[in-house]
């Protein structure tokens, strides 16, 4: 880290890659201020104010942050630069280190919290991108009951981000766990983050898979600010971190323009 | 000891109001620092005009994205050209509308949270504002004013009462200016963007085919380009249809005959009616060759002093809202942190003494 003072480790986390906008203040372990709010549509609006807000409540002074944690997406594309453009601009003016952060790995993150699921769990966040689309990954988490430290959620990213056809990637996951002997195979396949738009197709994994429909679990939730800023904080510590300039969306795919322009000269 | 000397002990800055201005409204990220809404200590602008002549105009989502790539290098540079420290500046203005709101949406993130960073007050900026002051950059502006405001979006006469005084007067009904010419060009098979290519041809040309003026109603100040642009599609299809080869130049040259005397006539009545000292011409058409020509020839017949501003602050740039910013600043007239991207602003409510009102 480039700054060592009287707050090691405070850093800022932000993301508005959702309909919730979510704002953090921490402080290693320790959550100093967190809130999420589902004003739809007026991230733009809300979250420097609210950044202010985190400071002065949580006592923090914008000069001894020590890093800057954000969400890249994929996600709303406008939503996204919202929260990267100020991650960017606060990071390259106060010359803070930041680091990008998955919004899916900390959607991911939070439902599996939020859960409460113990065992061997394949987590597969969801967020809807319209046509039967969804941005997703996969994840594997081995939580033994009577789980430890709650801020050391070990997820292991088994498929990167992507936005696929959310009938394409139950025909994947399916085939992923044919491939697996019975005892390798997952104790619950949990789907987080926008799971009511495809509750029907990810229930038809069982089917595919061969699996009881007990094991497919589903779990509502957003990307909370905490864990955006946990799997921030550890990718600052371990000096994984992007020049503020660099620092952009990760939006999956080109623009439809783009696309479009591709195809045409194909 | 010596007055600079002091003055650096007293950890004082230098003099002047130097504002930092971000504009990115539509398909330019620009930066300037200008000094006392006057002095443009810099001013870079990122084009994208190569990225957008791919898909024959701007795609709002790849503007967009390009300007999340180039914001805060643009906004460091700026700063390091200038040869000031941040803290040195004296606020951070921003284009809040009208625009495209994706677009706008970056530059307002970038200013708001630069103005955060800094501790220095955001001062949200109308984008025509910014094409009208952009004459203070070069020029002392007369009151009462008229300006002409003509580019890719906007087709504008606005009474300038006072400084920082705005009345739309007369507006289009339809297309702007640059969209019409852009639409024409595409029609006569020239590549994007187009205006400046109708414009050589016409000025080339030896004939002018014969298109209508709209004048709309007696007295009005507005403006309706979508016939003119219709009768030129329909004199192209016309000539395709019987086998002709379509005269261009004759085409090009009867379309800007017919825009440039209705808005000339227009901006010339308005400058009686209300008494006005001078004439401004802005907005990125103020490039047109048979504007200019046409429109000083006029001015210069009837004793109106006209101004135009050089090209590079003609078209989109951030050193016009670095000047209209420091009319607001000037009066103490700044935004808060919860500004958002106004694509539909309105410019009238963005007079000075009108904050309250909004
Ligand atoms: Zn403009």
């Amino acid at each position: 880290m480039t700054k060592n003072n009287a707050q090691p480790g405070r850093i800022l986390a932000l993301d508005t890659s959702s309909a919730s906008q979510a704002v953090a203040v921490l402080e290693g372990s320790g959550i100093l201020f967190e809130s999420s709010s589902l004003a739809e549509r007026n991230h733009s609006v809300n979250l420097l104010p609210e950044i202010e807000r985190a400071l002065r409540q949580s006592g923090t002074d914008k000069q001894a942050l020590a890093g800057i944690a954000v969400g890249i997406g994929p996600g709303s594309y406008t939503g996204v630069r919202i929260a990267v453009t100020t991650a960017k601009t606060l990071a390259w003016a106060l010359k803070l280190p930041v680091a990008a952060v998955s919004s899916l790995e900390a959607q991911a993150a939070s439902g599996l919290e939020a859960s409460g699921l113990q065992g061997k769990i394949w987590v597969v966040p969801l967020v809807d991108a319209r046509r039967g689309q969804a941005y997703t990954a996969l994840f594997e988490a081995d939580l033994p009951s009577g789980r430890g430290r709650a801020d050391e959620l070990p997820l292991n990213r088994t498929a990167e981000d992507a936005i696929l056809q959310v009938q394409d990637w139950m025909v994947q996951l399916a085939a992923r766990l044919q491939e697996l002997p019975a005892d390798k195979r997952p104790d619950c396949i949990l789907f987080t983050g926008e799971t009511e738009k495809h509750a029907e197709t990810v229930q038809g994994l069982a089917e595919m898979a061969g699996l009881p429909e007990d094991r497919i679990a589903l779990q509502d939730c957003a990307a909370e600010a905490r864990w955006i800023g946990r799997i921030g904080l550890r990718k600052l510590e371990s000096g994984d971190t992007v020049d503020a300039h660099d620092l952009l969306p990760n939006y999956t795919q080109v623009t439809e323009a783009e696309a479009n322009l591709l195809r045409a000269k194909s | 000891m010596d007055k600079e000397l002091q003055q650096e002990a007293q950890g004082k800055t230098r003099e002047g109001t130097y504002i930092l201005a971000v504009e990115t409204s539509c398909d330019e990220t620009s930066v300037a620092i200008v000094k006392d809404g006057q002095e443009v200590l810099v001013n870079l602008v990122a084009s994208q005009i190569e990225t957008h002549k791919a898909f024959g105009g701007v795609v709002p989502e790849v503007a967009s994205r390009q300007h999340v790539e180039c914001i805060t290098r643009l906004m460091e540079q700026a700063i390091e050209e200038s040869g000031l420290e941040a803290r040195e500046l004296t606020a951070i203005a921003v284009t809040e509308g009208p625009g495209l709101v994706g677009a706008l949406l970056v530059g307002i993130m970038a200013a708001k949270a630069l103005a955060f960073a800094l501790d220095k007050p955001l001062i949200g900026t109308h984008h025509i504002a910014g094409h009208i002051y952009a004459n203070q950059l070069t020029d002392e502006i007369q009151y009462p004013s008229i300006a002409l405001v003509v580019s890719g979006g906007h087709t504008e006469i606005v009474r300038m009462e006072s400084e920082g005084r705005f009345e739309v007067v007369g507006q289009t009904r339809d297309d702007a200016v640059g969209e019409a010419y852009d639409k024409v060009a595409r029609s006569l098979g020239f590549p994007y963007p187009g205006g400046p290519h109708v414009d050589k041809a016409a000025q080339a040309a030896d004939t002018a085919a014969a298109l209508p003026r709209v004048w709309l109603e007696e007295g009005s100040y507005d403006f309706s380009l979508s016939g003119l642009k219709s009768a030129v599609l329909n004199l192209v299809n016309q000539s395709r249809m019987k086998g002709y080869e379509v005269d261009t130049g004759a085409i090009a040259r009867g379309f800007q005959e017919s825009v440039v005397e209705v808005l000339v006539a227009k901006a010339i009545r308005a400058v009686h009616e209300f008494g006005a000292k001078q004439l401004l011409l802005c907005g990125g058409v103020a490039a047109n060759g048979g504007l200019r020509s046409e429109l000083t020839a006029r001015c210069a017949a009837e004793n109106i002093p006209l101004a135009i501003p050089p090209l590079k602050y003609c078209t989109d740039n951030a050193a016009m809202i670095g000047a209209a910013a420091y009319v607001k600043w000037t009066r103490g007239e700044i935004s808060d942190l919860f500004i958002k991207g106004e694509p539909g602003m309105s410019l009238e409510n963005w007079s000075v003494g009108e904050s309250a009102a909004r």
